[in-house]
């Protein structure tokens, strides 16, 4: 074995079970016929180049994410990198939805309701229209993602980095890059999304994109009743708050499944650090919901997750039977 | 029953094993000369797709042989392979024959 046969084999490790199995000598041996056609000098002293390692790693994450010939482990997986992509983009799409709604309003945009009475100029600069268009890109995508729509990977990546640059241009980026933190864990899970499959019955991520909306009232009511209740016009409290409410159901059926515990653990787990960055304000009476959800979003994470994962676990690591 | 229509990379792959069998190399040079040189497959899309079409049973495993002192596989097209790629071929064929109309018709 020549050490670029060898350096070759060390880098079709990353391809899963049993696909590696199955593939990985012929693999090898067509690189090396494509690369070195038997040339000693480049056989000695070559190595993968970037494009070959690239292209390995594409397949050895489509094969993970449940590609057409994985294993049934890896379908589950892919299966709960789409359920946190659906539901966390609904989410999104619904906080960004009543964003572009309250942008309007206040533009007096809005048919057959009188713009708001502001005590001050209204302001409009650069970062607010960023925030715009990464609302109405934020929505776009969550369309893409319930259609399986090939824009999702590009469409995720733009609303990703958008993101970032908005976070990165707040006054107080430690804080806002937590809470950022938060929003980039279903864009990335989208972004991993092998196109071309559609979601089935996505009518329930209606609830899940409302779900901000069942505090909104108490946040916009002027003399507040009962304070905490306005805590849950934060959509990050309301997501936690529905990830644990969505554990218990799932953990309340007879038998674990996998993916849809797994995709609830893992966008619970993405709560806390946004619900992180909101502990060191005084915020009075939502003091109390925010530590009631971060403990409820924690617990789901570990209980829903470790759940999650046995059932994963119980699962055969043989290859998956094809659905055409 | 109505199939999903073929990948362009699945399409490709098909079409050159539909001759005689060919190894990994041999599909990558064929199927570049049957699209003019636009498609370049790289080997882990090769056989991602191959890892597919093998589990689908349009294509098997021909024969092994040793070259250079490894092993080379070669893989031919089955029955079902060829139905699906003379599938594919008519439906290419009839978008083609649809658009051409189109074009031969002058606008109003």
């Amino acid at each position: 074995m020549t050490p670029l046969e060898q350096r070759y084999r060390e880098l079709l490790r990353w391809l899963p079970e049993p696909a590696r199995s199955r593939w990985a000598d012929d693999m090898t041996e067509t690189y090396l016929s494509v690369t070195t056609d038997d040339d000693p000098e480049y056989a000695e002293f070559g190595s993968p180049s970037l494009v070959d390692r690239l292209d390995v790693a594409r397949l050895a994450l489509a094969l993970r994410l449940g590609a057409p010939g994985a294993s049934v482990r890896a379908v589950a997986a892919g299966r709960t990198t789409r359920l946190v992509a659906a539901a966390g983009t609904a989410a999104l799409a619904g906080t960004s939805l009543l964003g572009l709604v309250s942008t309007a309003w206040a533009h007096d945009r809005m048919p057959f309701l009188p713009a708001p009475d502001l005590s001050g100029p209204l302001l409009w600069g650069p970062r607010e229209a960023l925030l715009t268009v990464l609302d109405v890109l934020t929505v776009a995508l969550a369309v893409c993602v319930v259609r399986g729509a090939a824009a999702t990977r590009l469409l995720a990546l733009v609303v990703l980095a958008g993101q970032l640059a908005w976070t990165a241009s707040l006054p107080a980026p430690p804080l806002q890059l937590l809470a950022a933190l938060t929003e980039a864990v279903p864009l990335v899970a989208a972004a991993l999304l092998p196109p071309g499959v559609p979601l089935r019955r996505p009518w329930w991520l209606l609830g899940v994109a409302a779900a901000p909306l069942v505090g909104w009232p108490f946040a916009l009511v002027p003399e507040r009743p009962v304070d905490w209740l306005a805590a849950l016009g934060d959509p990050v409290v309301a997501w936690a708050l529905l990830s644990t409410g969505a554990a218990v159901v799932l953990l309340l059926r007879r038998r674990a499944r996998g993916p849809a515990e797994l995709a609830v653990a893992v966008l619970a787990l993405a709560t806390l650090p946004g619900l992180a960055a909101r502990w060191p304000y005084d915020l009075g009476g939502h003091h109390a919901t925010i530590v009631l959800a971060t403990v409820g979003a924690a617990g789901t994470a570990l209980v829903a997750g470790a759940t999650g994962l046995r059932a994963l676990a119980a699962l055969p690591a043989d290859r998956a039977p094809e659905h055409p | 029953m109505i199939t999903r229509p073929l990948t362009e990379p699945a399409f490709f792959v098909l079409a050159a094993l539909s001759d005689r069998p060919r190894h990994g190399y041999g599909v990558i040079g064929e199927v570049q000369e049957l699209s003019g040189g636009r498609v370049t497959l790289r080997v882990g899309t090769l056989y991602g797709v191959l890892d597919r079409l093998v589990a689908e049973g349009r294509v098997e495993l021909d024969r092994e042989e040793v070259h250079a002192g490894r092993v080379r596989r070669y893989y031919r097209l089955t029955g079902a392979g060829r139905t699906a790629l003379e599938a594919e071929v008519a439906r290419q064929e009839a978008n083609a024959r649809a658009g051409r109309a189109r074009l031969a018709a002058r606008p109003a």
